[in-house]
């Protein structure tokens, strides 16, 4: 079953005739795994989140949480959803202490002594208002709000976003620990794709309002390759079919970055200084932001 | 309801600060008395203090809380906190506005406990309200919900930054100017009850209009504040003019009503010949609305006169010229009450429509207004001068000073029969009341020449009626308690005096039937005595009727005099009142209709239509044959035809 599909989704702000903010994307995270949404500032991944969270209407299309509508029914269907939003929005004068409080009586299930554990494992004070908490505290805090719910979907909008490095190891960990504890779904947007590589299923690439590219991470990973050619002179014929997503002529050689490789069909004809070589996460985005025009 | 409770108390958690500083305030109005503030006991300065207190802190908080309740949280991007929840968009609308209206209200009520606990009534002596707290917390919590709600609507229009906001000024203001416009056309015909209406329910329509907007804010566009305010100005201005359409349809209603939608009759008034009536009273369909029409008896034709029959403080209806082909009556354009504009209508003239006169009056309002017989001239009071002026061109004929003294009766115009314009009035000579003479003025209003005036002591009495042809005058004594004592008939021409008539209790009323004889009605227990008298005060005839009330009206015939009595023991109302023909030869008379008064006074021309005229109080106008009893309907209310 899927947890969230999104259908056909348009997103434009202002008259009819304005350019969309988001053009027909679809996509679907099944249960248990975890998707990541990754793509440019501006590309239109919060404005995706709002529409899956019931926040605003699409202008086409719908967003399915749980298998309902979320602008129609977003109320009942968020009582077994997790949200983590991109900037930490609690009112400022309550504390920990007083958001469990106010938020436990929302939910189905409630885990108040996890939630305890987890505050106390990221170090965070329960009874400082949030207004004077750091923002690494504070995003701690909305994680464990959210995760205390016992959700079986978890949204997560950017959630370590202007964190220091620790507190962002922090997040992922905790989520590594939910997510084998429980198995909870994950729709994570991010722009820190070292972190994500590690937990994500499935990958979403948002470029200009399209969905780019929505695979298995571990398809999208073993496709691109980036290829390098000292002393060559490039570009290496043939290297059309394995549609190279950029490349470079530089001081040492030549250097593509292709999309289509098969590591067990490796094609025939290239030079034998070729280096092959695989990507991150990030320096796939990165290729793909850069893509050379063909 | 459980969410909403969560969101209500959240917001009132938030914000706890609030009513403890009110309970701290309000400690403060127990110092007052200590204050040397002289006329006020020390309880009725405590409450009054703390009254004072707790109405303007409640409107601050609304104002504050109002424009920030909703309108940071949205633009600060704090919205989100509750929508990522599972908050029905409705619980957080609600129980947002509900915290600010609990907060705003209650910490007024938190302010005056004090004074409560110590027995003080907040009503004191009327310092601020006559009435006490109790009844006016409705009308308090009603003020600070519109408060809340129009600061909220403000802020989300300001905070959001969007050119709607131009749109949002120029909706308000041309709303606005468009309800001005419909309420200021009420209020020159005189339906203040109506533009009561409208501004009561324009407040309630206003405050429904951005409750309704509000909501439609929050649970359609949730947490996108420019859409938000789209949504907001588009519900607001929506609905606010829906409500303005209905007050202009409402106030065309009102004004369309005719001499038919009459359900009283305040005034009647016949034209001294021909088939017109003025007429004036409440219509059903508006409180307080008690237009002035000309009415055609024969035809059912009606003008309405745009102002009231007692506006600027006198009385204001139209003057007819004695052969009631022309009516003449003064109004006002627009809102201000100056100048007067004076108008014409040709009552004999099919299709004539009101015609403006060249004629205006500035600032002060005429008096005694008075037209001449062939209805070309028109005669008016004005800053202590008899003016006289051509109808037709406005030409001024005549400006005369009226006598010197200080007016203790209603100074009056009329113009004779050979054209001559007469002025009468009872002026005090000194400075105390009972020192009045009758000043008589006679004027050519062609050339202005006075060609008569005299002077006649007539102290403590006043004029009561003009013969018809405007040469005797009845006056009678009046003293403190309005009790007559005796009146007596001076003629204007010579200022000779007939004897004086000794009247022994309160009359019903004294009048001239015209032929030089005088009508006087004595009250004598549970009879009336109606006395016919000559002008010596010879009584040439005596009635005596079981009456507890009598009023004397027209002549339906030669020698047949219409008056209505109410029966011994009846109920003081108009559907008892009986009609009675007396037959002022024999000495005899008989039953005319029941419920029914005549219109007409008796020095009208003997069978002219006007003496003829009967009204039910409640609505309807019959012209009756006076030989039959034969009704004839000119105007009835609805539920009755």
């Amino acid at each position: 079953m899927n947890l969230v599909d999104i259908e056909e989704l348009t997103v434009r702000y202002g008259r009819p005739r304005t350019p969309s903010v988001l053009d027909r994307v679809s996509l679907a995270v099944p249960e248990g795994s975890v998707y990541v949404l990754v793509g440019r500032n501006g590309a239109g991944k919060s404005s995706l989140v709002r529409c899956l969270l019931g926040e605003q209407r699409p202008a086409a299309g719908r967003a399915l949480l749980l298998g309902g509508d979320a602008w129609r029914e977003r109320a009942r269907l968020l009582r077994g959803v997790g949200v983590v939003p991109e900037e930490p929005d609690a009112p400022p004068s309550m504390t920990a202490r007083q958001l469990a409080r106010f938020c436990s009586g929302l939910y189905d299930s409630w885990d108040g002594a996890g939630l305890s554990e987890r505050l106390k494992r990221f170090g965070v004070p329960e009874d400082v208002p949030f207004g004077q908490l750091s923002k690494g505290q504070k995003g701690h805090v909305l994680l464990s709000l959210c995760l205390a719910g016992s959700p079986r979907l978890l949204v997560l909008d950017d959630p370590t976003l202007g964190l220091d490095p620790v507190a962002r190891r922090a997040v992922f960990d905790e989520l590594i620990v939910d997510l084998s504890e429980r198995g909870t779904t994950v729709f994570l947007t991010s722009h820190d794709l070292a972190g994500v590589e590690g937990i994500a299923d499935r990958i979403g690439l948002l470029q200009a309002g399209r969905l780019a590219i929505d695979e298995e991470m571990e398809t999208l990973k073993q496709r691109f390759r980036r290829l390098r050619i000292s002393g060559g002179a490039g570009p290496v014929p043939g290297i059309e079919t394995l549609r190279p997503v950029s490349t470079a002529t530089r001081a040492w050689g030549w250097e593509a970055v292709v999309s289509a490789w098969d590591e067990d069909r490796p094609p025939s004809g290239l030079p034998e200084s070729v280096e092959v070589s695989a990507l991150t996460l990030e320096e796939i985005f990165l290729s793909l932001s850069t893509e050379t025009p063909r | 309801m459980r969410a909403f409770v969560a969101v209500l108390r959240r917001e009132l958690a938030e914000r706890w600060l609030i009513p403890v500083a009110a309970l701290l305030l309000g400690l403060a109005p127990l110092a007052a008395p200590l204050l040397p503030i002289a006329g006020f006991r020390g309880p009725e300065l405590r409450s009054g203090t703390a009254l004072a207190l707790a109405l303007i802190a409640s409107c601050l908080l609304a104002v504050v809380l109002g424009s920030s309740i909703l309108a940071r949280d949205l633009s600060e991007r704090r919205l989100g906190f509750y929508f990522s929840r599972p908050l029905p968009a409705w619980t957080i609308w609600a129980g947002k506005m509900a915290a600010a209206f609990v907060l705003a209200l209650g910490s007024g009520l938190l302010i005056v406990l004090p004074c409560l606990l110590l027995g003080d009534r907040l009503d004191p002596s009327g310092l601020f309200w006559k009435v006490g707290l109790a009844d006016n917390v409705g009308l308090w919590a009603a003020g600070v919900s519109l408060l809340i709600l129009l600061s909220n609507a403000a802020a989300v229009m300001f905070r959001s930054r969007s050119p709607w906001l131009l749109l949002d000024l120029g909706a308000a203001a041309l709303l606005s100017a468009l309800l001005w416009v419909e309420m200021d056309r009420l209020s020159v015909a005189g339906a203040y009850g109506a533009v009561m209406q409208i501004q009561v329910g324009l407040l309630a329509v206003l405050a429904l209009a951005l409750a309704a907007a509000s909501a439609v804010q929050v649970l359609r566009a949730r947490t996108d504040l420019r859409l938000g305010h789209r949504l907001l100005s588009l519900t607001l201005w929506g609905l606010l003019g829906l409500a303005t359409i209905a007050v202009a349809l409402y106030g065309r209603w009102i004004l369309a009503a005719g001499p038919e939608d009459v359900i009283a009759f305040r005034f009647v008034q016949p034209a001294p010949a021909g088939t017109w009536v003025a007429l004036a009273g409440p219509v059903g369909r508006c409180p307080g609305f008690e237009p002035l029409f000309l009415l055609d008896t024969r035809s059912g034709r009606s003008f309405r006169i745009p102002s009231s029959v007692w506006d600027y403080g006198l009385w204001n209806g139209p003057v007819f010229s004695r052969d009631g082909r022309r009516a003449v009556w003064l109004e006002p354009e627009g809102r201000r009450r100056s100048p007067l504009y004076a108008r014409w209508l040709d009552l004999d003239r099919p299709g004539a429509r009101p015609s403006p006169a060249p004629i205006q009056f500035d600032e002060s309002a005429p008096r005694g207004l008075a037209l001449s017989g062939d209805g070309r001239r028109l005669a008016a009071i004005q800053r202590e001068r008899i003016l006289v002026m051509d109808l037709v061109t406005g030409r001024n004929l005549a400006a005369v000073p009226v006598p010197p003294g200080r007016a203790l009766w209603e100074d009056r115009l009329r113009f004779l029969d050979s054209g001559a314009l007469r002025f009468y009035g009872i002026r005090a000579a000194g400075e105390g009341e009972g020192e009045g003479d009758l000043r008589v003025i006679d004027v050519d209003p062609g050339t202005g020449k006075v060609l008569r005036s005299l002077s006649t002591p007539a102290p403590g009495e006043w004029a009561t009626m003009l013969s018809p042809d405007g040469n005797r005058l009845l006056l009678a004594t009046r003293d403190l308690s309005f009790t007559t004592s005796h009146v007596r008939v001076v003629d204007l021409r010579t200022g000779a005096s007939s004897p004086s008539i000794p009247v022994q209790r309160v009359t019903g009323g004294a009048d001239f039937l015209g032929d030089d004889r005088v009508l006087v009605s004595e009250h004598a227990g549970g009879r009336m005595i109606l006395r016919l008298l000559d002008l010596q005060g010879v009584e040439r005839r005596r009635f005596e009727i079981p009456a507890d009330r009598l009023r004397i009206g027209g002549r339906p015939a030669p020698g047949l005099l219409a008056i209505s009595i109410l029966p011994p023991g009846s109920r003081n109302d108009w559907l008892s009142r009986r009609s009675l023909l007396l037959d002022l030869d024999r000495g005899t008379w008989r039953p005319l209709a029941d419920g029914m008064v005549p219109v007409a006074w008796s020095h009208l021309t003997p069978g002219s239509l006007g003496t003829r005229l009967f009204f039910q109080n409640e609505g309807g106008l019959f012209e009756v044959d006076p030989a039959t009893g034969h009704r004839r309907v000119i105007l009835q209310p609805e539920e009755k035809r």
